[in-house]
């Protein structure tokens, strides 16, 4: 079970959901002239504007990352292998992605070992024999020698490819884990709220209990007990960050409850259900989309603390948090090792602050007054 | 008003700052500790069990080993290792008896015929345990802390500080009560499941003393009702088990300085037991001390709190912060040793020979987690040495075939020592024997591991991850334990081959490899159907940051001659659950040496070892008839050429299996600042300080060279700051 | 105003019970007693009756939730449940399974290292960031405002991890002025610990801060009473540090509040960088040696202290400002 819920295939499933419903959500919007209005408000900021290409830039990527195929077996001779009873091609059991397949110069260039940015040589001392069996040691010439932009690793992979297929686990960790939380906070805050009752009884009590308990140590115990992974991960941020949009969301409702054009529709005795869903919900929707983008930053950047403290994606998977991680021991040496660290501060700054700034826009345009932390 | 407050409060901060500046320097530690005769150096992980019968692990036995003094110990220079008396006057012969109790007149008697063995140890008179105050007597020579109040101790951090304190002489009885104490369930001793195979009468002392835990608590869960909570109940109020009450044949005390013991079959190798901390005596006056129930709530005792007759006692514990170990006053004569192994002399190992140890007066261990923060105070001066296999110090190190380890020159102009010594450690991959794909016994299988062995080159393995800090393993056996073979003699002959001129051990070429999987019915990797032949790969690394790189690293070599392998990785309990089932493909596992005996590794092939049909340590469940029958010959078998033949022979036989891919004998090393004098690394024993020497001026003047503190950039800083403020102020000022 | 008190804390119960309920499930169930026995008895040598063993005397040998061989009150409290969990309401964390050291003692012994660090960031974030904010207030829409927060934004999207790696090299490796890291608990030795981790903090809480008080700010100052205020003639400067500042007190003083339980836990990463045997680390140490006890009590004791901050959240409302009433 565990490996099915961090299997590709899974992911993807998951994946497919956010776009369907990143679609569904621009199709409502631009049928409303408020939202509209809204995203023309935001889009005149230069930038907002530019927050967004770079945002959209991360999402194509993340998307190629996701898009997998499996390559057929090739013999020695790079003929094409079929089996031998159905005549069917054999492929390649380990996937690969369209960002693999578009990036193979940079998965191919490997070396066998550290080397700095650009550099023509690697970075470790080796003994090298030449034809008179005398040993010396140099520094080797790269068999790729200034193509690495962020240099390479330990065994020789190129930074800059890992960095990039880093994008896609932050961006599933950002983006799943909002489609985990969105709904749930969308229908409890607006029960709760609406309702009122036992119900809003019962509905506070939960999220009091998983509020009162530090986000960190619920994760902590969570992921020791169910493992590390990337959908465990995204199911108990999901779990640890529902509360906040909840608790608004209901507050919102509440007040919205009371309003003229509410106890109207229920006086002409449209449906609750109607009424919450229809009258309601839409008019929470600005919150919900800056929650969400502002969270979205948030959740990147914890993945990177809790893969540090050992309780993150895991080591199967490639992460920032997981790069930081590694470069830990590059730090200790002498001349250190500094372009690990650096590519994975790059490329989450690269994404982070967009988002923030994204958000920041978002908030001014839609609701200046809401205050976020 | 306003004004004259504003002034108040930028004086005071510019003061504040100035003070700080001024103040400023790296140096870790209060002033003037670096010029005494004191060792600096940290830990990483707070050591949580001191008790002789229950510290398993390396850094709670460096602290331990140093504080008490089993019987037995090893020489500090000679090599291979040697046991030596230390307490005792000298190391026993072993009587044998047979069935019929009878002693047997061989030397060297078959393990079939023996039935008993009786040990007889002579004990070293006045030697005195440390001051402490479960020895203060009052004045009328009773115990000074019985039934005290919490009231009484509130004020003591640690029972060094305790107003009274005393000390008296080591006697048999306390070795007696050790051993005893490791067939106390609550100590849950990780040796017992072991020694208790080979101590008579140790398992029926476990069964009494549950017995009569189980007795006693059933009669306080009846007293105390639905209210009972075993946890606390005995924090409030600690069951005190009469050690001695059982009738114990196994450890005897027959006189003062007298005791003999008994083992229940032929086991010469219970002297290396017996020189390791859980045969150390415990005296019965510290176990009584500290099971007073106010000496409970300050978190006294055998755990965090040590009693012994070592070279230091513990001064201070605070295991998140600081460990303290200080020379104990009442240290009996021990004096450096006048020989060594070869080499020593030149290494100036041996300048302070016969002199009088220890040398170095206080031990202070200041806790640190993290690498990094940890390697930068080493390289600052600040910790005399690096201590043993931390990985971080692979980086200031590169190991060169012709010239051996070097140090990078930075760290050579700093007069940096390195001191490498290959551990009696063995790392393999193994293939599980139970399994349909990889395991079993047939000659295709065994070509299909030796291919796979041959290609996973743990030279280039040792090369990117650890430097060469390593060895190529051949086989089971490491070097410094008897019956390992250097050089071309000690070759794997299906897998490896001897390369003169580098002088090491080299797998065989690719080609080879490839020609073996065709053998073994996988050409190129793939089988009848021309699929590749995938392999799951088991572990629990998941944690660790370097596992990814290395697991690619693995993958990498694999594809090699087209074999795939799957990430299987889970957590602890289900990769342990897996193992315990056989459940599982290839997985990796190390070996560390108990002590330096072949049959501390050779067992790990034993059949009757297997983890799925015993839970023993034989963890591929490897079986072999002939392997097993040899190995039951050579067990307990005294040194000589007779056991290295059969040695040879079962060597021969499990290479051929191949069980296991044999990757590596990992050289550990220390590194150590020029001041620190005295050190080769000791496998075996942690009791090694009380032979080094620390130059303290030596180590003052060079930390004040290292460390300038460096103070442009602030004001450069503040310059800028207030540059950028200057718009505004002008701003204002127009207005 | 006191029995409104009670019945708030009494409020708290059952969410601490549901706090255990909850922990419970997720430890006993999924992790069982047994597969902790093997985690603390080590690989190298195990039997099916040492396991047995370190589950008696751990207090693990007992039913999960119903004990069957005992009568009334037995059958709830000779389990490992009511053993384990609910005797964290009286405060008795037990030991821990790793070492059976007293958990309670611990923490007691750790909480003022925690403090040492918490405390100060706490307080000197809090007086640079208002002072910052109030500035960004004073010149908002000029391009100080701009600029400081786009340097705000610029400073939330980095990760702390960065902070605290490059503080440590560039203010001890590079410039050698504090330890790496360390700790001395005797006076005046643990100021040079704690420079750069009280440092490393304030700046990590610059951003949010900032942006947090100005939102504040501004909202303060749309009000109507600034209005008039400054309709009276008050300059700029006295209506923002005066009568803004007073008003924007009771949502300050809610964030303090709300940040005790954050104070006293700790801060787990810079206590595992800087070597400070606060309770973050305790935390931490408690994961990687997989001790539930522990860790069970932590989170207790990080929910009871949130329970309490909400208590207090509502009693500092009605002090700061006598308009709200308590029914």
């Amino acid at each position: 079970m565990k490996y099915f819920l961090n299997s590709w295939a899974f992911q993807n499933v998951l994946v497919v959901l956010l776009i369907l419903l990143l679609a569904w959500i621009v199709m409502v919007m631009r049928q409303s002239e408020y939202w509209r209005a809204a995203f023309r408000r935001v889009f005149k900021r230069k930038l907002a504007r530019i927050s967004f290409v770079i945002l959209s830039i991360y999402c194509v990527i993340a998307l190629l990352d996701s898009v997998g195929f499996n390559q057929p077996l090739r013999d020695t001779e790079g003929q094409v292998q079929c089996s031998a009873d159905t005549g069917k091609v054999l492929r390649d059991e380990q996937g690969m992605s369209l960002l693999d397949y578009i990036l193979t110069p940079l998965r191919a260039s490997k070396e066998k070992t550290y080397s700095a940015p650009f550099a023509t040589h690697q970075f470790t001392k080796e003994t090298v024999m030449d034809e008179t069996g005398n040993s010396s040691r140099k520094y080797p010439a790269l068999k790729h020698p200034r193509r690495h932009l962020f240099g390479t690793d330990k065994v020789g992979n190129d930074v800059l490819y890992i960095a990039l297929k880093g994008i896609r686990t932050g961006m599933i960790i950002g983006g799943m884990t909002t489609l985990l939380v969105v709904p749930f906070a969308i229908l409890f805050g607006v029960f709760a709220g609406y309702f009122g009752g036992w119900l809003d009884d019962i509905i506070q009590y939960v999220y009091t209990v998983l509020s009162s308990i530090p986000s960190v140590l619920l994760i902590m115990a969570f992921m020791i007990v169910y493992g590390q992974g990337l959908t465990q991960l995204c199911v108990i941020m999901g779990i640890t960050s529902w509360t906040g949009l909840c608790r608004v969301l209901r507050g919102e409702t509440m007040k919205l409850r009371e309003m003229e054009y509410i106890q109207a529709c229920e006086a002409m005795g449209v449906s609750k259900l109607k009424i919450m869903f229809s009258h309601i919900t839409p008019n929470l929707m600005h919150i919900v989309l800056i929650t969400a983008v502002l969270g979205f930053s948030g959740r990147v950047l914890s993945e990177a603390v809790l893969s540090y403290l050992g309780i993150g994606v895991g080591a199967d998977t490639i992460s920032w948090g997981g790069m930081i991680n590694d470069a830990r021991m590059e730090m200790a040496r002498s001349p250190i090792v500094w372009w690990k660290l650096f590519a994975a501060f790059v490329f989450m700054f690269g994404l982070v602050l967009p988002a923030n700034l994204f958000g920041d826009a978002l908030r001014d345009a839609l609701d200046p007054r809401l205050r976020t932390e | 008003m306003i004004k004259l407050r504003e002034k108040y409060i930028v004086r005071v901060l510019v003061l504040v700052l100035l003070a700080l500046i001024v103040g400023c320097s790296n140096d870790p530690y209060r002033p003037g500790e670096a010029a005494e005769h004191t060792f600096f150096s940290s830990f990483a992980t707070p050591p949580t069990k001191l008790d002789p019968s229950s510290a398993y692990y390396v850094h709670e036995g460096k602290i331990i080993d140093q504080i008490y003094e089993p019987l037995f110990t090893y020489h500090y220079l000679k090599r291979p290792y040697e046991v030596i008396p230390n307490t005792a006057e000298s190391i026993p012969i072993p009587v044998y008896f047979d069935k019929s109790g009878k002693v047997l007149t061989e030397k060297d008697p078959a393990p079939a015929k023996v039935a008993r063995v009786e040990y007889t140890v002579q004990l070293k008179k006045g030697i005195m345990y440390q001051n402490h105050p479960c020895f203060a007597l009052d004045a009328d020579g009773k115990p000074q802390y019985v039934n005290v109040t919490l009231k009484e101790i509130k004020k003591y951090d640690y029972p060094s500080e305790f107003e009274f304190q005393g000390t008296r002489e080591l006697k048999a009885k306390d070795y007696a009560l050790q051993v005893r104490r490791l067939a106390d369930p609550r100590l849950s001793s990780p040796v017992f499941s072991i020694i208790s195979q080979y101590i008579s009468g140790l398992a029926e002392l476990n069964k009494e003393y549950i017995e009569m835990l189980a007795a006693e608590r059933k009669r306080r869960q009846d007293a105390a009702g639905a209210a009972y909570n075993q946890e606390h109940d005995e924090k409030a109020n600690p069951i005190r088990l009469d050690y001695f009450a059982p009738k114990f044949e196994g450890f005897e005390v027959t006189g003062d300085y007298e005791i003999k013991f008994v083992l229940k079959r032929k086991y010469p190798q219970i002297i290396y037991w017996m020189c390791m901390h859980f045969f150390a005596p415990v005296p019965q006056e510290a176990v009584d001390f500290y099971q007073q129930p106010a000496m409970n709530e300050k978190q006294f005792s055998l755990n965090r709190c040590p009693v012994g007759s070592g070279p230091y006692f513990l001064e201070t514990f605070k295991a998140n912060e600081v460990i303290v170990l200080t020379r104990n006053p009442n240290y009996h004569d021990d004096f450096y040793p006048v020989e060594g192994a070869a080499g020593d002399v030149e290494a100036g190992l041996l300048i302070d020979a016969g002199k009088k140890i220890p040398f170095i007066d206080k031990q202070i261990y200041h806790l640190e987690k993290e690498s990094i923060p940890n390697w930068n105070k080493f390289l600052q001066g600040y910790i005399d040495s690096s201590g043993i296999a931390n990985d971080v110090f692979d980086q200031a190190v590169q190991i060169s075939a012709g010239d051996g380890a070097l140090l990078s020159p930075e760290m050579q102009e700093q007069g940096i020592r390195l001191i490498t010594d290959t551990d009696p450690t063995l790392w393999y991959t193994g293939f599980n024997m139970l399994d349909d794909v990889i395991g079993g016994y047939s000659t295709e299988r065994c070509k299909l591991r030796q291919a796979i062995s041959m290609v996973m080159d743990y030279n280039e393995y040792l090369d990117i991850f650890l430097n060469g800090r390593g060895v190529l393993a051949q086989g089971p056996l490491p070097p410094g334990i008897f019956g390992y073979r250097d050089g071309i003699k000690g070759v794997n002959p299906f897998v490896d081959e001897w390369n003169a001129k580098r002088s090491r051990h080299e797998r065989q070429s690719i080609e080879k490899a490839k020609a073996l999987m065709v053998e073994a019915g996988y050409p190129d990797g793939r089988d009848k159907d021309g699929r590749p032949l995938t392999l799951d790969y088991d572990h629990s690394a998941g944690m660790d940051p370097s596992f990814r790189t290395r697991f690619d690293w693995t993958r990498g070599r694999l594809d090699l001659i087209g074999v795939k392998l799957n990430d299987k990785g889970t957590d602890l309990s289900r990769f342990r659950q897996k193992r315990k089932q056989g459940n599982w493909q290839i997985s990796s596992g190390g070996w560390l040496a108990d002590y330096p005996d072949p049959e501390n590794f050779m067992f790990l092939f034993y059949g009757p070892n297997g983890k799925v049909e015993a839970g023993g340590p034989n963890m591929v469940n490897y079986s072999s008839q002939k392997y097993d029958q040899l190995f039951k010959q050579m067990e307990s078998m005294a040194n000589g050429d007779e056991r290295q033949n059969l040695i040879d022979e079962m060597m021969l036989i499990v290479q051929e299996d191949a069980p296991a891919i044999w990757q590596f004998y990992p050289v550990s090393y220390a590194l150590c600042h020029k001041w620190y004098k005295n050190v080769k690394p000791h496998a075996m024993s942690y009791n090694v300080r009380k032979y080094q020497r620390v130059d303290a001026a030596l180590r003052v003047k060079s930390q004040e060279k290292w460390n300038k503190p460096v103070y442009w950039p602030f004001v450069l800083l503040a310059g800028l700051l207030l540059l950028s403020l200057l718009p505004v102020v002008m701003k204002q000022r127009l207005k | 105003m006191f029995g409104y008190i009670i019945r708030r804390s009494l409020y708290g119960f059952p969410i601490l019970l549901g706090v255990n309920l909850l922990l419970f499930l997720l430890f006993f169930y999924v992790n069982t007693p047994d597969d902790m026995a093997e985690t603390f008895l080590g690989e190298k040598h195990i039997t099916q009756e040492q396991i047995d063993n370190w589950k008696q005397e751990h207090g693990y040998a007992l039913p999960r939730f119903i004990n069957t061989a005992e009568s009334f009150p037995g059958v709830i409290t000779q389990t490992i449940f009511w053993q384990k969990s609910m005797s964290l309401f009286a405060f008795r964390f037990g030991r821990s399974d790793q070492d059976n050291s007293d958990i309670g003692t611990e923490i007691l012994r750790r909480i003022p290292y925690s403090l040492c660090i918490t405390v100060p960031v706490f307080i000197f974030s809090m007086m640079l960031n208002l002072f910052v904010a109030m500035i960004v207030a004073f010149y908002r829409g000029t391009y100080v405002d701009t600029w400081v927060l786009i340097l705000c934004v610029v400073m939330m999207s980095i990760s702390a991890l960065f902070y605290i790696i490059y503080g440590q090299m560039v203010f001890s490796i590079l410039f050698k002025l504090v330890p790496v890291s360390g700790f001395d608990s005797k006076f005046p030795h643990y100021f040079k610990f704690l420079m750069l981790p009280i440092l490393m903090g304030v700046i990590s809480s610059f951003g949010g801060g900032v942006r947090y008080y100005r939102t504040i700010f501004l909202e303060e100052i749309n009000k109507d009473y600034i209005r008039t205020a400054r309709a009276k003639g008050l300059s700029e400067g006295v209506v923002l540090f005066k009568h803004a500042l007073k008003n924007a007190m009771l949502p300050i003083l809610t964030n303090v509040v709300v940040m005790i339980p954050f104070l006293i836990m700790g801060g787990l990463l810079t206590e595992n960088f800087f070597g400070i045997p606060g309770l973050g680390s305790y935390m931490i140490d408690a994961i990687s040696r997989q001790d539930f006890a522990v860790l069970r009590s932590m989170v207790f004791l990080g929910a009871f202290l949130y329970v309490i901050s909400l208590v207090l959240v509502d009693i500092s409302y009605t002090l700061v400002d006598p308009r709200i009433r308590i029914g």
